[in-house]
């Protein structure tokens, strides 16, 4: 038996089918959508005291962490920093240029950037800093080994096994380390580097203004601009602002939003300690005498 | 079957949508390209290696020498830091030593270079007049800077402190800047060319000057440096390319890395790094560093003068005596000190007869046999006078047989011409008279005349590179005291022996320090030699006792020889004072026998004093020896059987001499103490001011007067400025001014030495028309005086108002003020100008007493030779009691 009435449906089939068809799916696509899209940031790392062991790990592990989370677009480096040890420096150089590979990554500099620090500096997208921003200090410094000698009672299978080198060797090792340095800034900064390279081996610090006439800055802006342009390199539109230091190091939660980073210790900054044992440095060391 | 497909499309829309939605809201639809950033490539770094040597090779010219390497200045270096210079300097027969201090002068006198290295402490004026000095001369500088040498020193402010820097250009500008030099207080870099860092500056061909440091270099290496700002007496030894800089200006230009004085003396270099491996080895460094070695010991050319003693000798060195001496085993010993000495500077002395060429020459002698040094003493314009001469024993034989010889031709002669020769005779005889009568020992000098008593001559003769040291003294103890500032001055580090000498370059005439030093004729040197009896000098008032020996009855053996020099006879109840010196034994002969006596001598706190006594034959009687330093050795009871030659013999047990005081007495007689205080007078004849009158001493008369005691001269045109350590010893001090007037009067450094010399209680004398004291006071022509109106014992044997005409009218001081203030402390008036004269009563002579310092004063305000002889002597008289001399 066959019925032709429309008004076979009844409304609560209707509405049913409504709900399933419209509501449902679009509940679900709500319920989804911050999972699927999440809103993306911008991680910020900061570098703010020289660089060592420690503070190069805690760099590392931040840089890791941006590449790792789909949610980070961008990393914004903020450098308060004389640089430091020359192997860190350069792992922290290296680890800025693979990030550089999976998103951008702007370098702001606050009150110093300067020798490993601005080597750093030197691998990512773009660097600002602040017109009296310190920036530059492009060399190395190292401290020289002792004078070598023999004992009765310790046996070595070679001259310098004892010492690591000669104190010439060192000197050369210093000048290889620089070129590495000037090189590393040609790669980074390419054709907007201004500056003679023999200049540039002066090791001077810059202020921003100087800075940017000879190339070594791509702008004098804030850090919120020197953000907003990260942004803009990664395609953002709408976009947190993230510590990733407390992502990384704190227990999550709190830390996202009440987290303030550590003050900077200014007097560390331009007076670091002079007590280094001998090898190479990429730290501009402002000693007493300098001044 | 399309409602379904339809509602399943509207529920995948929908279930999309939001999501579609969040990322268009935060993501843009277009991206900007971004640069993708270049590999890190390790290949495009470049490496920079250690460069390589040059196959230069080093010859060294080897040589002698020394070269004085400065430690004094707080230098910022090490030895091993120079290793490579010190190295070659070795090889080319040169040894460095250190100067840490003391006389820099004194120190570089043995050396052929100086060397200075990043002082960080100043040198002083002194120092720096003497390397001066050194360079004029020949010798060679090296200054060496560096910018990484510096100290850092904290200096605190009121509230704070300023950090102050050391550095090194400072000090060595001190020195440079003498020879047109400048260090600059920078560090020179170059970034583009470079070895190895922009503080190590390569200097390539053709930045060199053309000069032997450089000869031959075509890249050298500084490892840090200096600039150097040359003036126009000196040069670039080598300048940097146009791209090195200086840190001071932060500018490139010419920068000078090392210079050379316009002699070639001097050379500064802004690094020292290069002068130690592995730096010294690269590039052309090597050879840099041997020609500066060869600069540093190629010093030929250098001027010495006398105080370089003994380090200007470069050959064997012959000592000669001058003359025929009669050289006692005190003259060995003196050769043995020489050689001795001369060996711890490097040298070698031997004893020889003539002069050889190819060798240096050691003269010593006495100046009345100065034949054998003649030419020298011509050369140096020197001529020793002695009027009349002075004859040894052998050369009074030879006068007397030529005498004799002589007045027999002369007898034939006048004979044969006795009225022609009538008037030059007498004119001969006058001026023989007058020689005769004018005792003349001088040495006159280019320093001016000086009296060869007290006097040693110490003279460097050149000839090529033959040196001669001539040294001549009036006594054989002179010669002594001159050798020995001699010996003081060979210790590289000695003290300037020579300071208190006339001092030219090639000449000093030195005190000898010897109170009346008699002009002996012949040297005769003291000791256990045997020497007889003709041959020792009669005029020296001193035998050696040379007798047969007699066998003694008692059994003692008789000796050989006493060994002693002879003082003379004492008697029974006399007291003698005596020095022994070095190796010398006193001999007194006693012939007041018979009689039992007792000997006693009191020897000084050094002197461990041993007493003897020997018969006629010399054999002992007994000895006494009891104490070993200061004490009184005594001989009881000794009997003399009969008035024979006793001799007692005065000795020092350990032979180093010493005063003594010797007393012979009768047994049973208590010995008297001798007088510790002997009167030992000192005349200052102060005849080197401006004559008021003719220009007139007192000397003779005051030598006549006061020739009862042992009596000192010094006359200050000949001998010079009166000083404390020449009036020591003195009690008492006359002091003529004749008619001189001092031209820095009261405050003149006589007047000054005279006042320490009062204020430690010396008695004084004063004559003269214008002393020192009174200099600038009014003076009037004095030619008579009164005697004032006083019982005073200085005027006994005067009568009060007596009137005494003077021998000549001569000016006289005024000083009315002056003497009235001597009467107030208690003095007296002794003599006054007459009534009616210029000075009308007032004192011309007064004397009083200091009673807090025990010290007498008398004053006579004009030349006391001019009082006629009686009354002058009568006052002396008294003034010699009055002070207590007798």
């Amino acid at each position: 038996m066959q019925s032709n009435a429309p008004s076979e449906q009844s409304p609560l089939r209707f509405l049913l089918i409504l709900l399933f068809i419209i509501a449902f799916p679009l509940a679900l696509g709500i319920f989804f959508a911050p999972r699927l899209v999440p809103k993306p940031q911008i991680g910020i790392v900061r570098l703010s005291s020289e660089i060592a062991g420690f503070s190069a790990f805690e760099i590392n592990e931040q840089l890791q962490f941006a590449r790792e989370n789909d949610q980070i677009k961008a990393v914004v480096l903020v450098i308060n920093s004389p640089g430091g040890s020359a192997a860190y420096s350069e792992e922290l150089y290296l680890d800025v240029l693979n990030t550089r590979e999976e998103m951008p990554v702007v370098a702001t500099i606050d009150l110093l950037a300067a020798s490993g620090a601005y080597y750093m500096a030197a691998a990512a997208d773009k660097i600002y800093a602040k017109p009296t921003s310190g920036v530059g200090s492009v060399g190395v410094i190292a401290f020289l080994p002792g004078q070598v000698f023999i004992e009765e009672e310790v046996l070595t299978t070679g001259p310098y096994k004892s010492f690591g080198g000669t104190r010439d060797g060192t000197i050369r090792q210093i000048e290889t380390a620089k070129n590495a340095f000037l090189q590393a800034v040609i790669n980074g900064r390419g054709d907007k580097l201004e500056i003679p390279i023999e200049t540039l081996s002066r090791a001077e610090v810059y202020t921003g203004i100087q800075a940017l006439d000879f190339g070594l800055i791509d702008g004098l802006v804030s850090n919120d601009e020197a953000i907003e342009d990260a942004a803009e390199m990664a395609g953002l539109a709408q976009y947190d602002v993230v510590e990733l230091f407390p992502l990384v190091f704190d227990d999550g939660e709190t830390a996202v939003f009440d987290y303030t980073p550590p003050e900077i210790d200014v007097n560390a900054l331009w007076t670091p300690n002079t007590n280094y044992e001998p090898g190479l440095y990429y730290l501009y060391l402002d000693l007493p005498e300098n001044r | 079957m399309r409602r379904p497909i339809l509602l399943l499309l509207i529920f995948i829309l929908l279930l999309v949508t939001p999501s579609a939605w969040r990322y268009f809201q935060f993501y843009r639809l277009s991206q900007p390209d971004r640069e993708m950033p270049t590999a890190y490539d390790p290949l495009a770094v470049q490496l920079v290696a250690t460069p390589a040597s040059s196959d230069y090779v080093d010859e060294p010219q080897v040589g002698d020498g020394l070269i004085l390497l400065d430690f004094a200045h707080n230098n910022d270096f090490t030895l091993e830091e120079i290793g490579s210079l010190d190295g070659r300097l070795a090889q080319r027969g040169f040894e460095i030593v250190p100067f840490t201090g003391g006389d820099l002068q004194t120190a570089l006198r043995s050396v052929n270079a100086f060397v200075v290295i990043t002082p960080i402490s100043s040198f002083s004026q002194s120092e720096i007049l003497a390397i001066s000095d050194f360079v004029d001369r020949g010798g060679k500088l090296l200054m060496v800077g560096d910018p990484t040498r510096f100290e850092v020193f904290f200096e605190e402010t009121e509230f704070s402190f300023e950090i102050v820097f050391q550095r090194d250009e400072l000090p060595l500008n001190s020195i440079a800047n003498e020879f047109d030099i400048i260090f600059n207080g920078d560090y020179l870099y170059n970034t583009i060319e470079n070895e190895g860092n922009f503080r190590n500056i390569i200097v390539n061909e053709g930045s060199f000057e053309d000069t032997a440091v450089t000869d031959g270099l075509e890249q050298v290496v500084l490892y840090g440096a200096h600039s150097l700002e040359v003036g126009p007496s000196a040069t670039s030894l080598f300048v940097g390319d146009e791209n090195t800089w200086s840190s001071d200006t932060d500018r490139p230009g010419e920068l000078t890395l090392a210079a050379i004085s316009g002699n070639e003396r001097v050379m500064a270099l802004g690094d020292i790094h290069f002068l130690n491996q592995p730096y010294a080895t690269v590039l052309d460094n090597g050879r840099f560093i041997s020609q500066i070695a060869d600069f540093l010991t190629n010093t030929q050319q250098r001027d010495f003068v006398l105080a370089d003693f003994p380090y200007f000798f470069t050959q064997d060195i012959h000592l000669i005596y001058t003359g025929s001496p009669e050289l006692g085993p005190d003259a060995f010993d003196e050769i043995i000190q020489l050689q001795d000495a001369f060996r711890q500077a490097g040298q070698t002395l031997s004893l020889a007869a003539e002069p050889t060429a190819n060798s240096d020459t050691l003269y010593l002698g006495l100046y009345n046999q100065a034949d054998a040094v003649a030419e020298l003493l011509a050369e140096a314009d020197l001529t020793i006078v002695i009027e009349p001469p002075l004859e040894t024993d052998d050369e009074a034989e030879e006068s007397e047989e030529e005498a004799e010889s002589e007045e027999e031709e002369e007898a034939e002669e006048e004979a044969a011409s006795e009225d022609d020769a009538a008037e030059d005779d007498a004119e001969d005889n006058a001026e023989d008279e007058e020689v005769e009568d004018e005792l003349t020992r001088l040495l006159e000098s280019t320093l001016g005349k000086v009296q060869l008593s007290g006097t040693s001559l110490i003279l460097l003769h050149e000839n090529g590179d033959d040196r001669s040291v001539v040294v001549l003294a009036a006594s054989a103890d002179g010669l002594e005291t001159a050798v020995n500032r001699l010996l003081n001055l060979i210790p590289a580090n000695s003290e300037d022996s020579l300071s208190d000498c006339l001092l030219q370059s090639h000449l000093a005439l030195c005190p000898t320090g010897l109170s009346n030093e008699a002009v002996e004729p012949e040297l005769l040197t003291g000791g256990t030699a045997e020497i007889d009896d003709e041959e020792t000098d009669e005029e020296d008032d001193e035998e050696i006792i040379d007798e047969e020996p007699p066998t003694d009855e008692d059994g003692e053996e008789p000796t050989d020889d006493l060994n002693a020099v002879l003082q003379g006879p004492i008697g029974l109840g006399e007291t003698v004072d005596g020095a022994l010196a070095d190796m010398e034994s006193h001999s007194y002969l006693f012939s007041d026998g018979p009689a039992t006596i007792d000997i006693s001598v009191n020897g000084d706190s050094e002197m461990d004093a041993v007493l003897e006594i020997y018969d006629p034959e010399n054999a002992l009687i007994d000895l006494a020896d009891s104490t070993f330093t200061e004490g009184t050795e005594e001989l009881l009871n000794v009997e003399i059987p009969d008035d024979g030659e006793y001799t007692i013999i005065v000795r020092d047990f350990f032979n180093d001499g010493g005063g003594y005081s010797l007393t012979v007495t009768s047994s049973g007689e208590e010995a008297v103490t001798p007088i510790e205080t002997e009167t030992k007078v000192f005349l200052f004849v102060d005849d080197d001011g401006n004559p008021l009158g003719d220009g007139i001493t007192s000397q003779a008369v005051l030598e006549e007067a006061f020739g009862a005691f042992e009596t000192t001269v010094w006359v200050s045109s000949t001998d010079g400025p009166l000083s404390l350590d020449v009036l020591e010893d003195h009690t008492f001090l006359v002091w003529d001014t004749g008619d001189y007037e001092d031209p820095d009067g009261f405050f003149g450094p006589d007047t000054e030495v005279i006042f320490e010399f009062l204020d430690e209680g010396g008695g004084l004398l004063l004559t003269g028309s214008m002393p020192g004291l009174f200099s600038g006071s009014p003076t009037a022509d004095l030619s008579e005086l009164a005697v004032s109106d006083t019982d005073d014992p200085l005027l006994a044997g005067f009568d009060g108002g007596e009137i005494f005409s003077l021998t000549a009218t001569v000016p006289a001081t005024l000083s009315e003020i002056f003497a009235e203030d001597f009467l107030e402390d208690e003095g007296v008036g002794l003599l006054e100008w007459p009534a009616g004269s210029e000075g009308d009563g007032s004192l011309i002579a007064f004397a009083g007493e200091d009673p807090t310092l025990d010290q007498k004063s008398m004053i006579i305000l004009f030349p006391i030779a001019l009082l006629p002889d009686e009354p002058r002597t009568t006052l002396l008289e008294n003034a010699i009691a009055w002070f207590g001399l007798n």
